[in-house]
């Protein structure tokens, strides 16, 4: 890789998804660096604008990430599937260095904002929804990657009903009892008491 | 689980999530047929379901954008991590990095407490004079404890890089604010007067700032100003009224940094030239008069949008500081006060000698001029009931504001003068009329009274349950409403209250279509937009005619207080966002379709944003936002079709000082609304156990205009603890007749629900400085802070110590309260979760442990936010009882038998095991609070909280 030329993010990504594992070492650090770039952007804009660019975020990512040119139309929502599973594992083992010794803390990350009153919250401990999706992969595969694809791939119902080749009316449906399947699993966590957590 | 089974599960799931939500119980136990197990699995999935409205809903990226971009930011200077530890202080996150350093949130270890640490940039931290700067700026600060002076902790050194401890501030700087428009003048005579009120302080211990600009200025979102960066100041004794006096300059010149001279001459990398005096322009020795100066140009740009001297460059600037007199402000904006034209003047005099003297003078003109333009505020603080028709010749009054303003001609009347609260106003189409809620007989009733008109009518006197938050349908002929008749719901009745009909058998906060076909709908309610208890609130639509009820979209993170826009196609709402802010949002909604697409935000700031509604012309989105310091009416111009904005927020001020639940007229040129304010105090009574009645009239523990409730008193029957809501919420200690009364916290933290352990050594209390509501306790003296819970997620609220002081029981948020082991930390907990109860989608909410131990006694809080009645769990049974069919807030007398409850403002006992009944205290016309009761171990003192709030309806006119 010359120093002129940006890194070549498509191609690593497309080895890596025909199964070369060495190709992560290399995307790891360059889409790492990329996420955090795209972050701090997206942090710097002045409100209201900012909250006007929750799916502007992800999109800026995958057009960062994927030379749209170089990827075949029948090709791009699997690269999306692939991403989202970068975009995971990246995340998630950030989240797991920064909260590794708070892990169960169940701390949200930190804004300089006061915070208000909270009396409910819903869960950004990435590390404990990771392990949770992957219960739910052994039960439902579709539906781990449902997940996956919407919550930490950012896709919508459209696109991950694309790449699974299934209608959005099932994707809605995989997401809503994932959602509460996950839901329920955190929160047994929570209490460590399985069975009296039914119906809280 | 097989995948056999696991397709059952979503079968029924599925099914169920097709039909009402009444009738999945029923459907699951014919379709399980007796396998208890998928059963169970079902309805714990439905009721997540319920519960997960806002779970996932922001993509990852978004939820690890803060994270990501602080690490950005540490390639760039050597950082410190989360997780790190410089000396007692626990790194929490990067806050900021800039010229002056970098700024981290960290964790006092010793104290529990969030603060904030700024070091020195990396590079410079050797460099001499930033050095220097940096202990002088620690030297002049901690010598200052002022509320409206950032406060300095600690000074710490780590590996050879000094940091300052400092208070955390949650809020922004008066610079952003100033971007958005010029302030209204009462919040610019508050902001001046907190400003003038510190400067005064730091001026008697002979400290001058020496950089007052929007920049050094900070507003919390509670409308505090807090002067930040004592960092060019300097030290200098003497008294600051005789500043020319020669002993004390020369005691000032031997107290003098040696660096100093360079850096007061060095020129506007020192100080903003802007806001520079002409003195210090001059390289003169600048003193308190100089700040004045510099506090003068300040609110002159936060009066009139613009700077007094504006010059393309420095050196031009500088020039017109020492020689060219400021446009007059009322130039630039003609309808500021003439008074308040007089002071910005004074105090951008270029000759010190003609300027203000100090602060003290300034500040009292600035209150003067606030007095006179705010009569209110002082009526307000010495409302009483009897005074109240008396002082109702209010008639109208024009408000002054700033030209930017976009009502300037709006006057505003006083439409209800009730004792008690007026409120949920909602006007007719033809403006000549309203109708609102208010509770005088017992329960809220709805009311309707003419516009100039002093006679209410009660339009549903003959239902003796609550019926509230009605709204005039575009027609004008028909009132929808929230009703807790049979059973609860949405109900239409006739203009007159005639023909009521139920609509619905569940929801809140009632909103027509522009049609008059449907209505909007949350499921959830709220009593004050800052305490939010109970579920997400999800959307839902009724059509008027057939009851048919649709589920609008799941992309809601929560739903209250929905509005329909005048031509129908969007929906505005507010709702509590991840992390806990308020804020409010649009969602497009065709009628009789779904909403679909992307819920559009409308705000996204820390300040309580709520009550979205449309104007009638569909081009602004009103909403009470307390971003203005206090909450007042705002709007944003936006596209009424797609949801964008066009500009940023503009104040729509009224005189009032808490303004929210904003009604239109037709033609868009009346508005109503409700002027609340909020008060409640301690009081207590005696009382005897035997007959379950008062002894006499009850006493005042506490008198004052803070909101001060839920009342603990200490197992000696000594001190009495309590919440206090005012600029902040804080624990408060006092003993037990109200005297000697002193904070327990002081800190921008929310700190509720103070519960003495048995033993008297500790006071356990909830409180959001861990980042969310956990289980924190402390010492009566203040010292021994310790966070008890790190629970994941939710908010856990409420702590309830057992009798014997070894186990603590709380309540995380919308879930059943859990009993945890105090003295394990909470890695190795394994907290007990009481078990559900039978009603659906009701959680028990326990408030009060019997003293023999055995019985634990709490709400039923439904998902929905409200109360159905009082409870008891019998922990040696393991098994519910129903203690009552109402009423909240159960609280055990010491034979463990009977409970002391409120229920709509007054106090009741209950007999457990008879059943029976009785009122036993009444506080007319004011209303015992539905918050914590607590009694002497004698059973003989009562304790609790009296609302005093007044909530009037008022109306403003455009011309």
């Amino acid at each position: 890789m010359g120093a002129a030329s940006p890194p070549d993010v498509t191609g690593l990504l497309q080895a890596w998804s025909n199964g070369d594992e060495a190709a992560l070492e290399s995307l790891i650090p360059l889409v790492d660096a990329e996420l955090r770039r795209i972050a701090a952007r997206y942090l710097e804009r002045e409100p209201p604008e900012a909250s006007l660019q929750t799916t502007e975020l992800v999109n800026e990512a995958y057009l960062r990430l994927i030379d749209a040119r170089r990827v075949e139309w029948r090709d791009r929502a699997h690269f999306f599937a692939v991403c989202a599973r970068l975009m995971r594992r990246i995340l998630v083992d950030l989240a797991r260095d920064r909260w590794s010794a708070k892990r169960g803390a169940g701390r949200s990350p930190l804004a300089l904002d006061e915070a208000l009153a909270v009396s409910w919250e819903p869960a950004s401990d990435l590390v404990a929804i990771d392990d949770a999706l992957n219960g739910l992969a052994k039960i439902d595969p579709r539906k781990g990657q449902v997940v996956e694809m919407r919550f930490f791939g950012g896709l919508s119902v459209e696109e991950t009903a694309e790449v699974l080749k299934v209608s959005p009316q099932t994707v809605l449906r995989d997401w809503r009892l994932a959602r509460a399947w996950l839901f329920k699993e955190l929160s047994r966590e929570d209490a460590r008491d399985a069975s009296s957590m039914a119906t809280g | 689980m097989t995948p056999a089974r696991w397709r059952q599960v979503e079968d029924l799931f599925d099914s169920a999530l097709g039909l009402e939500a009444a009738e999945r119980a029923g459907f699951l136990e014919q379709a399980c047929a007796g396998d208890e197990v998928l059963y169970r699995e079902v309805l714990a999935l439905l009721a997540c379901d319920a519960r997960a409205g806002g779970f996932l809903a922001r993509p990852a990226l978004e939820v690890a954008a803060p994270w990501l971009a602080s690490g950005t930011r540490a390639q760039v200077a050597p950082q410190l991590s989360p997780g790190h530890q410089v000396s007692s202080y626990r790194i929490v996150a990067l806050l900021g990095a800039g010229g002056m350093g970098e700024v981290y949130q960290a964790t006092d270890t010793r104290l529990g407490r969030d603060v904030a640490l700024k070091f020195l940039p990396g590079r410079s931290a050797k460099d001499a004079p930033a050095l220097r700067r940096f202990q002088r700026e620690a030297r002049a600060a901690s010598a200052l404890n002022h509320p409206n002076i950032c406060t300095l902790y600690d000074i710490g050194e780590h590996e050879g890089s000094p940091f300052l401890v400092m208070e955390l501030l949650g809020g922004h700087p008066l610079k952003q604010r100033l971007a958005a428009g010029p302030l209204p003048v009462g919040e610019l005579l508050d902001l001046g007067v907190q400003v003038t009120d510190a400067l005064e302080a730091a001026h008697s211990k002979g400290i001058v700032h020496r950089d007052i600009k929007p920049g050094n200025i900070f507003l919390t979102p509670r409308g505090q100003a807090k002067i930040l960066d004592f960092g060019v100041a300097k030290l200098r004794s003497g008294r600051p009224d005789e500043p020319s006096n020669a002993a004390a300059e020369s005691e000032g010149r031997r107290n003098r940094l040696p660096h100093e001279e360079t850096i007061s001459t060095a020129g506007p990398a020192m100080g903003t030239v802007a806001y520079m005096s002409p003195e210090h322009a001059r390289g003169e020795e600048v003193d308190a008069r100089s700040d004045l100066f510099s506090l003068g140009v300040t609110l002159y740009q936060a009066a009139t949008g613009q700077l007094p001297f504006q010059e393309a460059d420095a050196g031009l600037m500088r020039e017109a500081i020492l020689s060219k007199p400021p446009r007059t402000p009322r130039e630039l904006n003609a309808r500021l006060p003439a008074g308040l034209e007089r002071i910005l003047l004074k105090a951008l005099v270029k000759d010190r000698q003609a300027r203000y003297q100090s602060a003290s003078q300034m500040k009292a003109d600035l209150e003067r001029l606030r007095r006179r333009l705010a009569p209110w505020k002082k009526r307000a603080r010495f409302w009483a009931p009897a005074a109240a028709a008396a002082l109702f010749a209010l008639g109208y009054f024009a408000w002054p504001r700033p030209g930017r303003a976009p009502l300037a001609d709006a006057t505003f009347t006083q439409l209800t003068d009730l004792p008690g609260q007026e409120i949920y106003p909602s006007l007719s189409p033809d403006g000549g009329s309203f109708v609102y809620a208010r509770r005088a007989s017992g329960n809220w009733d709805i009311y309707f009274q003419k516009v100039g008109s002093r006679t209410p009518l009660n339009l549903t006197k003959d239902c003796p349950l609550n019926d509230t938050q009605p709204a005039f349908s575009p027609d004008g002929q028909r009132i929808a409403f929230r009703s807790e008749r049979e059973g609860g719901g949405i109900f239409v009745m006739g203009a007159a209250g005639e023909s009521v009909k139920r609509v619905t058998d569940f929801g809140h906060h009632p909103a027509w279509s522009p049609d008059g076909q449907e209505i909007v709908f949350s499921s959830a309610t709220f009593d004050r937009p800052d305490v939010r208890l109970g579920l997400p609130g999800q959307a839902y639509v009724v059509t008027v005619s057939t009851g048919r009820i649709r589920q609008l979209d799941e992309k809601t993170e929560d739903f209250l207080q929905p509005h329909w826009s005048p031509h129908g196609l969007r929906i505005a709402y507010w709702g509590l966002r991840g992390g806990g802010q308020r804020d409010v949002w649009t969602a497009s909604a065709a009628l009789g379709g779904p909403l679909h697409g992307e819920p559009v935000p409308v705000t996204n700031d820390p300040s309580v944003d709520w009550n979205p509604v449309w104007s009638p012309d569909g081009r602004y989105l009103y909403f009470s936002s307390e971003r203005g310091g206090s909450t007042n009416l705002w709007r944003v111009p936006i596209d009424e079709k797609s949801g964008a904005l066009l500009g940023p927020p503009q104040p729509v001020t009224t005189p009032s000082p808490y303004s929210g639940y904003i009604s239109f007229s037709r033609d868009g040129r009346r508005i109503a609304y409700v002027h609340q304010v909020r008060a409640s105090n301690i009081q207590k009574v005696r009382f005897d156990p035997f007959t379950g009645k008062p002894m006499g009239q009850p006493i005042p523990v506490t008198q004052g205009t803070r909101e001060a409730y839920s009342p603990d008193l200490s197992p000696d029957g000594w001190w009495l603890a309590f919440a206090g809501f005012g600029k902040q919420e804080d624990i408060f200690v006092a003993e037990e007749s109200g005297t000697g009364l002193r904070h327990l916290t002081d800190d921008t933290h929310r700190d509720r629900g103070a519960h003495w352990s048995p033993d008297g050594q500790r006071i356990a209390f909830m409180s959001n400085r861990g980042g969310k509501f956990d289980i924190w306790t402390i010492n009566p003296d203040g010292s021994g802070l310790r966070q008890l819970t790190h629970y994941p997620v939710l908010g856990v609220l409420n702590p309830v110590w057992s009798p014997d002081g070894a186990r603590l029981l709380a309540t995380p948020a919308g879930l059943n309260s859990f009993i945890m082991d105090v003295s394990r930390p909470w890695k190795e907990q394994t907290p007990q979760v009481l078990p559900p109860l039978a009603e659906a989608n009701t959680s028990f909410y326990v408030w009060s442990w019997s003293p023999d131990g055995g019985k634990l006694a709490g709400d039923r809080l439904r998902a929905e936010g409200t109360v159905s009645g009082v409870s008891v769990y019998d922990l040696g049974s393991q098994k519910y009882e129903t203690a009552t069919a109402f009423g909240a807030r159960p609280r055990w007398l010491s034979d463990s038998r009977r409970l002391l409850f409120v229920h709509q403002g007054k106090i009741y006992l209950v007999d457990t095991k008879s059943g029976r009944i009785h009122e036993v205290l009444a506080v007319a016309p004011h209303e015992v609070q539905a918050y914590k009761l607590s009694l002497s171990r004698d059973d003989r003192l009562l304790y609790f909280s009296v609302e005093t709030t007044e909530a009037d309806v008022w109306l403003m006119s455009l011309r």
